[in-house]
């Protein structure tokens, strides 16, 4: 091995990557995809508006369950579900599915011009419980874990503190934001009278996927370059590929925010900041986050560059009807769910408190 | 090759350290964003105005144009919101009795 050391194998090799990254950058300027959306197998057990509610177990489809209560994890409506089943390998669900959980997403889906109306109440007090009603029921389970991510965890508090009876024994609160004033000089804007939500809505009536993207670029605006220069790199690399355009896919495809919910979101959650302020309503009524007596796990990254720690941090004070538990990780906003770390390190510590809470079947 | 690559990337991840927070910091300021959202004001109000002729060829011909139908979907999805609402405050209304 030791007279292989010279130039002559590096250079071949070097030759070699040269062709992979012509040959895989032309095909992925083509189009090709590399990374399949959403490869884990799964079926639509509740749909209602563009909200669905995927299982992922049993029924021949996934593995058999082995552990309960079954768990629903949900993003927020700028998102896309996606971002839970990336690609083979990398994929917060089939992780889910490996712990023994039954599995369920929540994806509230793309609106258009007939979901323009749709309100916090919309979601929150028809379509979420509805979807637990329906996992309840396909499951047999009388309670459902919830894992909420970023805006899915916010979406999450206030609709079990608007309806405290609602069948969940655990609730996770992955890099959740509570306090608005924290979350950058978008936010600032509305907050501060600046930005009239009226103004920002599209023909469809609601707030372009467009403008949503221009926020997230603002927080990081060379991540676009780096992001190349690092595709550039591994390009011959399929495996790195597979798993670039996937996450690519998932940070760059938002969906579209229904008009009536942001003027909701832009009044309560940014001007009044109404989680920390007490001042949180939902369906003309006000709602307590101190109403939720269920154990609570708060997972926060701490190079986590869309939800810093501040907009995080009070959260663990609001909940004054249970002992949340802090989980504090060595991680971004996306490698909280997605990536080695979080194969690593993350999801594991996230599913090993739920597996805590959780009784084998 | 995989030198100059490595060269390149070495050269981005350096300059984001020293340009990426400045620029972070830049944009993130009350004026840079309230730029940002004139711009994106502009952007819809640029393309209201390339819309228009093509809006009055076809309202010329009495039809629609994709504004029309998404107003008029808004509008639907507006009052099913309401009819909603309605019914579910008839619902927790408590029924009542009239005596005579």
């Amino acid at each position: 091995m030791s007279g292989r050391t010279g130039p002559l194998p590096q250079v071949a090799r070097e030759l070699g990557r040269t062709a992979a990254r012509v040959r895989n950058g032309v095909r992925y300027a083509a189009g090709t995809q590399f990374a399949p959306i959403g490869p884990t197998p799964s079926r639509v057990i509740w749909s209602e508006g563009k909200a669905e509610l995927r299982h992922y177990s049993g029924h021949g489809v996934g593995p058999e369950p082995r552990l309960a209560p079954p768990v629903i994890v949900l993003g927020g409506l700028v998102g896309r579900s996606y971002i839970f089943d990336l690609h083979e390998g990398n994929s917060f669900v089939a992780r889910t599915l490996g712990a023994g959980f039954d599995t369920f997403v929540l994806d509230w889906g793309i609106p258009d011009a007939d979901d323009s109306a749709n309100t916090l109440e919309t979601y929150l007090a028809r379509y979420f419980p509805r979807a637990l009603q329906a996992a309840c029921q396909e499951t047999g389970a009388d309670e459902v874990s919830i894992i909420g991510y970023c805006m899915g965890g916010t979406m999450s508090l206030q609709a079990l503190a608007g309806n405290p009876s609602l069948p969940v024994r655990n609730l996770v609160l992955i890099a959740t934001p509570v306090d608005f004033g924290h979350l950058g000089s978008m936010v600032d804007a509305v907050c501060e009278g600046r930005l009239d939500p009226a103004t920002v809505l599209d023909q469809e009536g609601n707030v372009p996927a467009s403008l949503i993207a221009a926020f997230f670029s603002v927080m990081k605006p060379t991540a676009p370059v780096v992001k190349y220069a690092n595709l550039l790199q591994n390009l011959w690399d399929e495996d790195y590929l597979r798993g670039y355009q996937a996450l690519n896919r998932c940070f760059e495809q938002h969906a579209p925010l229904p008009g009536a919910a942001f003027v909701q979101i832009a009044q309560q959650w940014m001007r009044d900041n109404a989680f920390v302020t007490g001042s949180l309503r939902l369906g003309g009524r006000a709602v307590h986050l101190a109403d939720l007596k269920m154990p609570v796990l708060i997972v926060t990254g701490d190079r986590d560059e869309l939800v810093p720690e501040g907009a995080t941090a009070p959260t663990a004070g609001l909940l004054t009807g249970t002992k949340p538990e802090v989980l504090a990780l060595p991680a971004g906003h996306a490698s909280l769910t997605t990536g080695r770390t979080a194969a690593k390190h993350t999801v594991p510590r996230i599913l090993g408190w739920l597996a805590d809470q959780s009784v084998a079947l | 090759m995989s030198n100059g690559g490595l060269d390149l990337q070495r050269l981005v991840l350096r300059a984001d350290a020293v340009i990426g927070r400045r620029l972070e910091t830049a944009l993130g300021t009350r004026s840079a964003t309230d730029l940002l959202l004139r711009g994106f004001r502009l952007q819809g109000s640029a393309q209201r105005l390339v819309e228009r002729p093509a809006r009055a060829v076809l309202h010329a011909l009495n039809m629609p144009t994709r504004g029309d139908v998404a107003q008029l979907r808004r509008q639907l999805a507006s009052t099913h919101e309401e009819l909603r609402e309605l019914s579910r405050k008839l619902d927790e209304t408590p029924p009542t009795t009239h005596e005579r």
